[in-house]
């Protein structure tokens, strides 16, 4: 018994990507797996509530420009608090990040669907635009020499510059790997524990209602959780922009 | 379309923001980011450490100078982890 369950219903068998329509281009196999299907809802999901937001512009918003609207201003006091007015430009690009993120998010919250934010690679893939955007952005708006002395900190003795120079290189390094692991972690960790308490109500037959009781809570902590991950990936892009736009 | 009505509908909510605006202080609200500070940070000192790891593996397979370019990078590393976590700190302190 114990085989078979564990096999069929472990934890992290939420989390195994299944192809649907096996493609191959060359030696890539582009196969359209749950992971793609659930990133296409995700994303048909975000033109959805956009476009029915922008449909009618009145002035007294309705329930669905006000979604729009509130959202929007969301964002950009973010990037208008964090990156400052020159970082303006760039609200598009953040906005469309932080509504992929919290539509992938709150898509997997559903009952058997697929949280894609939960797999590194496509955080990583994020975090790694965010990365190479900031650098280039910030290399050709003030050059390569300017942008090298910002990994050199004010008033650091010359004599420690040598040991300096590399710790802020590599922690330079490490901002797409903390951007995207943390986003990964915080989705797959809550999904496998809602899964393993929810193991819990089986096996405790009539006091499973407890377990039941507890799930609920953590759903609604989950929900918060979503929320949250993708304002703090949202607020670091901004932090990132800000580095890249001023170089102090 | 310059509308009297609305005009004037613009300016009572402009006056009512302001007023509101002048009655509660900024720095009252708090910030979605205070409840999970621990988790965050403690992801901070863990990239930095696996940044170093991989650098160091890496040059370690070029020079082949086995496990010397890995100890240094992964010291560097959790160097720019506990830097980062400092700089994480003192930014939520700021906002």
């Amino acid at each position: 018994m114990s085989e078979a369950a564990g096999s069929h219903h472990s934890p992290l068998a939420q989390f195994e990507v299944h192809p649907f329509i096996p493609l191959r281009i060359g030696h890539f196999d582009v196969s359209f797996t749950n992971a793609s299907l659930w990133l296409v809802i995700a994303f048909a999901s975000i033109i959805v509530i956009m476009l029915a937001g922008a449909r009618q512009q009145k002035l007294v918003p309705g329930r669905w420009q006000s979604f729009a609207e509130a959202t929007a201003g969301f964002v950009g006091g973010i990037v208008e608090d964090t990156a400052g007015t020159e970082a303006m430009p760039y609200f598009p690009l953040i906005f469309s990040l932080f509504m992929f993120i919290l539509a992938c998010n709150m898509v997997g919250m559903l009952p058997y669907s697929f949280t894609v934010t939960s797999h590194i690679i496509v955080t990583f893939a994020l975090a790694a635009c965010v990365f190479c955007g900031c650098t280039l952005l910030a290399i050709f708006k003030h050059g390569p020499v300017k942008f090298l002395k910002f990994f050199v900190p004010h008033g650091l003795p010359l004599i420690m510059a040598p040991l300096m120079f590399p710790i802020e290189i590599l922690s330079y390094l490490a901002r797409p790997i903390s951007l995207s692991l943390r986003l990964a972690i915080n989705m797959m960790v809550g999904h496998t524990l809602m899964k393993v308490i929810a193991g819990f109500v089986f096996m405790l037959g009539l006091w499973g209602a407890f377990p039941v009781a507890f799930l609920v809570v953590l759903t609604g902590f989950e929900i918060g959780i979503a929320l949250l991950q993708a304002y703090i990936f949202t607020i670091l892009t901004c932090v990132y922009l800000n580095d890249a736009l001023h170089l102090h | 379309m310059p509308d009297p009505e609305l005009e004037t509908l613009q300016n009572r909510i402009d006056a009512a923001q302001s007023k509101e605006r002048a009655e509660q202080p900024k720095a009252a609200q708090p910030s979605p980011v205070d409840s999970g500070p621990a988790l965050r940070l403690s992801v901070e000192l863990f990239a930095g450490i696996v940044v170093g790891g991989v650098i160091g593996f890496y040059l370690d397979r070029w020079l082949g100078i086995a496990p010397w370019c890995m100890l240094v990078f992964i010291f560097l590393g959790a160097a720019a982890g506990f830097r980062n976590l400092i700089r994480a700190g003192n930014r939520d302190d700021l906002n």
